[in-house]
This record gives structure tokens, C-alpha cells and sequence, in this order.
């Protein structure tokens, strides 16, 4: 089903391990160099921002492709539209499938050609049909067909995500599922998608899907948790059930969703650190800071200024304190660098994000785009 | 360390390429099962901080006129101070070359009194006006203050403050009245101005790294000049004098074309080729709209997909050229 030459796809994992024993000082310059002309690998990019570029061109090539076809088969006069989408799609999928035989893998050209397919094969079973539902089914298969064959991480998310579309216009337009269920329903979505991660994972073929399988981790992660976060919950009862919350009185269940909002977090949290999985405990301490988030939405029980200095330095005092039982020590659990992921990346992102807080307070502030500029270039400079 | 590493690295003993100590000491840090917190725990500690500074900046605005303004401005400026000294008392000897502290927990020790005499000078300012009417001393002395920091302790965020509150001061200073109203698009000197300041971070970069003067911040000033010149550019290439502009496109990113080939700088190299690129659409555009010619236009847009496979290409092979020529 995977649509590169497996040895190719092979070696280009191993150049990508050697590069992390590269990183992490393990071996020279010159053993990884070599390595590399031992190694032929597929065309792909590591680095981000040059994936991105070649993203962009991708897209830039597919669009202008659009702009003709619509001069052909717009300006004639006759109704032509739903075969120009058609056309369209296939032009995506035949170069799709021309880049993964030409061995272009994470490469950006091949993401704008699978993203460019998955559009306009979504606009063109839209119009064909004429029916949501349909547009999402035909979307959700595809892309999961797309993310296996071709690998790609991103159309993991917009398979699920479309499922869960699929769910949410189900239940509020066609009426199907009883509203009050959705969030029970999406809830098993997430955990039927967990268990099919877990089991994913110990597949022979899970080594080349590793960023798909995180994906399909992450979602599966936030689904279960902002289908039992109390704040969506109600206001999703509030806006799309018109669901009315008297004065003293609270949606039904609040108890169990107000118990989710922080036991979740908490929950991965403590598992992230138990199973080693780092992604699991940054998604845990983002969900932590949310259900903060939602708590303060319905409480105000301090001003804010007593709470964010409050809650920052009880935060400050926590960190501190786990920063001095973990120093020094070598092996598991550690306030030490790791050798293999030691990033420059975090420091930059601070250095960055650092800039948007602090300009508000210099009175007057700086121009945006002047300045705008500026923040993401401190980012680029040094991050690679 | 995952296992995929582990399985190279016998691959790689297996073919030669790696020795049989090396393949040892790979398994055995494997088997420390090493699980670091650290970039989680400064993560959360750098949010903390936020926290506070933010709490404190909403405290200082929502007490204007109840606490004593001197009070409160001698508090601030003690917090300050004390972090500063806390700093002083655990930094590295002072060095032009790249320095660390030994506790990591410092450098956050730093920011927030960076960030605090930004609120000090700024609070300063707005209840005496020391300065006279212009907030761009205030910018400026935080400025100062944050290079001051950002060379004795090495820190990259006191840098990134310094340098946007340097861009504030100028912006003030040329056109207070455009900063007010947010109307900078109509306001062409402010282009000139991002520019100008772009052409002097380049020099501090180049100062920098030719005489060895904390040698690693020059790819940062090189970053901000990039984006700086580079945004300045494509605004001033929409507006109605765009030919200076595409002037000075083209020779800044020549220039930087050249700087990321010497500095082996992939991020450099990649944002040039894109803002060049960006830039010489635009002025094509311009170019073919001046024409006039409709014929001309409709042609265009059937060989746009051509044009951008021609593009793509060039890129590539542009890419192939610079990464072999630094492996």
C-alpha cells in the first residue's frame, strides 16, 4: 500500500536516526557523511522551513493550474464547472502519484500535490452530490487513503477530522444521534481511536508511520478531552441545542463534565511521565492550563491580576521545586539534558514569544507589521 | 532515546561505519532510559513568569490612581534590581564569547527583570514624563537596558526585547502621529525607517562576528534585518514609488544570497530565495499591468503553470547546489 520504494524509505528513516545520534554526539560529522553516501534516500526535507517553501511553490503551481482550467471551462459559456473540479482532482492525484514514484516523500512539493488532490476532490463530490454528509465520507476515506500510502501526517487529522464532522452533522442536521449523546459518542470516537493507536503502534510497518501515529495520538488526545470539557460542553448545549442555563441551576451532568474537565488532564499528565510519552504530557499540562481556562470563565472568584500573580508564582514555586529533586540525576526521570534531543528551538520560540508580551508594556506600542517581522525573524535565525 | 536509534546504530556497527565502542556506549545510554523533563519544567517556569509580569503590569494599570504611583514605581524597580542582582552574584565571568549559567533557572531570572524594567520605565514615563512628552526615551532606555542584559548574560530574549524596542523608539521618533493611528501603509518613511534599521543590524552582525563580539547573536541580527528589510520591501513594493523599492530588494537579497552561502545558513538561504521570489512577482505584475497590454495578460495567465514548474525546478536545484556545497 505504500507507494515508495521500501529500501529508499528504509534508509531514509535510518539517515534520519543517524541524525539524531549525529545531534546527540554519538557519532562524527564524518560517520554520519558517511552514512549518508552509504545510504541513497528518498527526496525529502527536514527542514521545516524548507518543506514549507516548497509548499507554498507546490501551491502557487496548483493554483495557477486552477486559474487556467477555469478560463478553458468557465468562459465558454457552458456549465462545466463540476467536470473542471473533477479534472482537478485528478491532476492532484496523478501528481501525487508521479512525485511518490519520482521518490519526493516530506518533501513540501508532494504535500501541496495531496492537500491540492483532497481539496478539489472535496469541492467536486460536494457539487456533485450536493450533499454534506457525503462530501465528508468521500473526504474522511480519502485522506485516510492518502496518509497511508503516502505517509503523510496531516492527512491524518483531516480524515478525523472530517469524521468528526461527519458526527456533528449527523447529530445536528440530520438528527440521527440524540443531541445530548454527541459528546458521549465523540468521547468513544476518541477512545476507539486511542486503542487503535495503541495497536497501530506494534504494527510491523509502525516504523515508517511514526509522525502519522503521534497524529493519530494527539487527536485522539484532545478529542477525548474537549468532548468532556465542561466550557465546550455548555456552550455547545447553549448555542447549538438552545439549551438554556437558569440562574442556579446547571446543565445536566455538570458534575461529571466539571470532574472530566481536570481529572483528564491530570490523567495524561501522570501517564505521559509513567509511560514515557512526552507528547502525551505536553498535551496534559495544555489541557491543565484550559481547564484553568474553563474554571475561571463561570468563577471569578479573584480579579484577575491577584490570580495570574497567584497562580503564576504557586506555578514558579512547584517547578522550582521539582527542578531541585531532579538535578543531578542520571538516569530515568531527569532535570539533565538529553543527548538526543537537546533543541535550540525552545529558546528562540521564547526569545520570540518573549517579544509579544513585552512590547505592550513600552507604552504606545510598536507598529505591528514593523515589528511583526522582526519576531519570526529572531526564529528563523537561529532554529536551524 | 528511541529504539529506531538503537537498531541505526547496530545497522551502522554491521557496515563499518561505527566501532564497537561507539555501538557500546550508544546502548549503554540507552539503558539509563533517560527521560528528561528539562525543556518542560523551563517551559512552565517561563510561563510562571509571564504570569507574574502580566499580573503585575494589570496590578500597576488598575492602580493608577489608589497606591502611591512612587510606591508602586519603587517596587518595581526593587524587583528589578533584586533580579539583577541575584543574576549578577551567579553569572560566569563576563566574556565575548558564548557564556552559560550554571543553573539554567537564571536566565528566567533575567528575563523577568527584563521584563520588569521595561514596566518600570514605561510606568516612569507615563506618570512623570522625566522624558518630556516622548515615550520613545523610554523605549530606548529599555533598549539599552536590554542589550546591556542580553551581552553581559547571554541572554537571547533580553536581545529580542532590545531590538523591538529599538524599532519602537525609531518609529516613534519618525512618525509619532502614524504610530497613534495605526495608518503605517500610507505612511512611506516608516519603510525607509524599517530598512535603515535593517541595514544597521547588519552591520552589528557583521561587527559581531568579524571581531569576535558575542559572535552568536549575529545570525539573530541577520534574521531580524532579513525579515525587517524584507517586509519593509513588499509593502514598499505595493505602494506608489515601488522602483526604489525592487532596488533595494535586489541588493539585500543579493547580499543575504551571499551571507547565507558564508554563514551555512539554511534558514537565511531559504528566506531569501522566498522573499526574492515574492518580490520579483510583485514587480512583474506591476511590470505587465504598466504594459497595459490585455492580450498580454491573458497569455500570462496560461503560462502562469509553466512559469511556476520553471520556478520549482530552479528552486530545487538551487537547493541541491547550496546543500552540497555545505555538507
Amino acid at each position: 500500500m505504500i507507494a515508495f520504494d521500501k529500501t529508499l524509505l528504509e534508509n531514509t528513516i535510518l539517515v534520519e536516526s543517524a541524525q539524531d545520534l549525529k545531534d546527540g554526539k554519538f557519532i562524527s560529522k564524518d560517520q554520519f557523511q558517511a552514512t549518508k553516501d552509504a545510504f541513497p534516500t528518498l527526496k525529502t526535507n527536514r527542514n521545516l522551513f524548507m518543506r514549507i517553501a516548497f509548499l507554498l511553490l507546490g501551491a502557487f503551481c496548483y493554483s495557477s493550474c486552477t486559474g487556467v482550467f477555469a478560463l478553458l471551462f468557465l468562459s465558454s459559456g457552458a456549465d462545466q464547472y463540476e467536470v473542471m473540479l473533477v479534472l482537478l482532482a485528478v491532476l492532484g492525484g496523478v501528481a501525487s502519484e508521479m512525485l511518490a514514484r519520482n521518490n519526493f516523500y516530506a518533501h513540501g512539493l508532494d504535500d501541496a500535490a495531496i492537500y491540492g488532490f483532497l481539496f478539489a476532490l472535496g469541492s467536486a463530490s460536494s457539487a456533485l452530490s450536493d450533499s454534506t454528509l457525503a462530501m465528508l465520507a468521500v473526504m474522511a476515506v480519502a485522506s485516510a487513503l492518502c496518509a497511508i500510502r503516502y505517509l503523510n501526517t496531516i492527512c491524518v487529522v483531516v480524515s478525523i477530522l472530517s469524521v468528526v464532522a461527519f458526527i456533528g452533522e449527523v447529530t445536528f442536521t440530520n438528527s440521527l444521534i440524540p443531541e445530548f449523546y454527541l459528546t458521549i459518542v465523540l468521547f468513544v470516537f476518541a477512545i476507539g481511536l486511542f486503542f487503535l493507536h495503541r495497536n497501530l503502534e506494534k504494527h510491523e510497518l509502525a516504523k515508517f508511520y511514526a509522525v502519522p501515529l503521534q497524529a493519530l495520538q494527539l487527536c485522539a488526545l484532545l478529542i477525548a478531552y474537549f468532548s468532556m470539557n465542561y466550557l465546550v460542553v455548555r456552550e455547545l448545549a447553549q448555542n447549538m441545542m438552545r439549551f438554556v442555563v437558569e440562574p442556579g441551576s446547571d446543565i445536566p451532568m455538570s458534575y461529571v463534565f466539571y470532574f472530566m474537565t481536570f481529572a483528564i488532564p491530570l490523567a495524561y499528565m501522570f501517564f505521559g511521565i509513567k509511560r514515557r510519552e512526552k507528547l502525551m504530557l505536553w498535551v496534559g499540562i495544555f489541557t491543565m492550563g484550559f481547564a484553568v481556562f474553563t474554571f475561571r470563565y463561570y468563577y471569578h472568584i479573584l480579579p484577575t491580576e491577584v490570580a495570574l500573580l497567584f497562580g503564576g508564582s504557586a506555578l514558579l514555586a512547584l517547578v522550582l521545586v521539582i527542578i531541585r529533586k531532579l538535578k543531578g540525576v542520571e538516569s530515568g526521570i531527569t532535570f539533565e539534558k538529553d543527548r538526543m534531543h537537546d533543541s535550540n528551538a525552545l529558546s528562540v520560540a521564547q526569545a520570540v514569544i518573549v517579544n509579544s508580551h513585552a512590547v505592550q508594556q513600552v507604552p504606545a506600542g510598536s507598529p505591528m507589521e514593523f515589528g511583526g517581522g522582526g519576531f519570526s525573524g529572531g526564529g528563523a535565525g537561529e532554529g536551524f | 532515546m528511541n529504539i529506531q536509534d538503537e537498531k541505526t546504530a547496530e545497522i551502522l556497527y554491521q557496515r563499518g561505519i561505527l566501532s564497537q565502542d561507539e555501538l557500546v556506549s550508544v546502548k549503554a545510554y540507552r539503558s539509563l532510559n533517560v527521560f528528561s523533563l528539562r525543556n518542560e519544567l523551563l517551559s512552565l517556569l517561563y510561563v510562571a513568569i509571564l504570569l507574574i509580569s502580566g499580573g503585575i503590569g494589570i496590578l500597576v494599570y488598575e492602580n493608577i490612581d489608589t497606591i502611591g504611583h512612587s510606591i508602586l514605581i519603587a517596587l518595581i524597580f526593587l524587583g528589578a534590581a533584586a533580579c539583577f542582582y541575584f543574576a549578577f552574584k551567579k553569572a560566569p565571568a563576563f566574556s565575548w564569547n558564548e557564556t552559560f549559567f550554571e543553573n539554567p533557572v537564571f536566565d528566567y531570572v533575567v528575563l523577568f527583570g527584563m521584563l520588569l524594567s521595561g514596566t518600570f520605565f514605561g510606568y516612569l514615563q507615563y506618570q512623570y514624563s522625566p522624558f518630556g512628552n516622548s515615550f520613545a526615551m523610554a523605549a530606548i532606555l529599555t533598549s539599552i537596558i536590554g542589550f546591556a542584559v542580553a551581552y553581559r548574560f547571554d541572554n537571547r530574549s533580553a536581545l529580542s526585547i532590545a531590538i523591538t524596542a529599538l524599532a519602537t523608539t525609531i518609529g516613534i521618533t519618525m512618525t509619532p502621529r502614524a504610530v497613534m493611528e495605526l495608518d503605517v501603509f500610507d505612511n512611506l518613511p516608516m519603510f525607509y525607517t524599517g530598512i535603515a534599521l535593517g541595514l544597521a543590524l547588519i552591520i552589528w552582525g557583521e561587527f559581531s562576528e568579524r571581531h569576535n563580539v558575542k559572535k552568536h547573536f549575529a545570525n539573530f541580527f541577520y534574521g531580524f534585518a532579513q525579515h525587517l528589510i524584507g517586509i519593509s520591501c513588499i509593502v514598499g513594493l505595493i505602494s506608489e514609488y515601488w522602483g526604489i523599492f525592487a532596488i533595494i530588494m535586489a541588493a539585500a537579497m543579493l547580499y543575504f544570497f551571499w551571507k547565507s552561502h558564508s554563514a551555512e545558513s539554511t534558514a537565511l538561504f531559504v528566506f531569501t530565495i522566498l522573499y526574492a521570489f515574492i518580490g520579483f512577482n510583485i514587480a512583474l505584475v506591476r511590470v505587465i499591468i504598466l504594459s497595459g497590454a490585455d492580450d498580454l495578460i491573458m497569455l500570462c495567465v496560461y503560462i502562469a503553470p509553466f512559469f511556476y514548474l520553471a520556478c520549482i525546478i530552479l528552486f530545487i536545484r538551487s537547493i541541491r547546489k547550496f546543500n552540497k556545497e555545505h555538507k
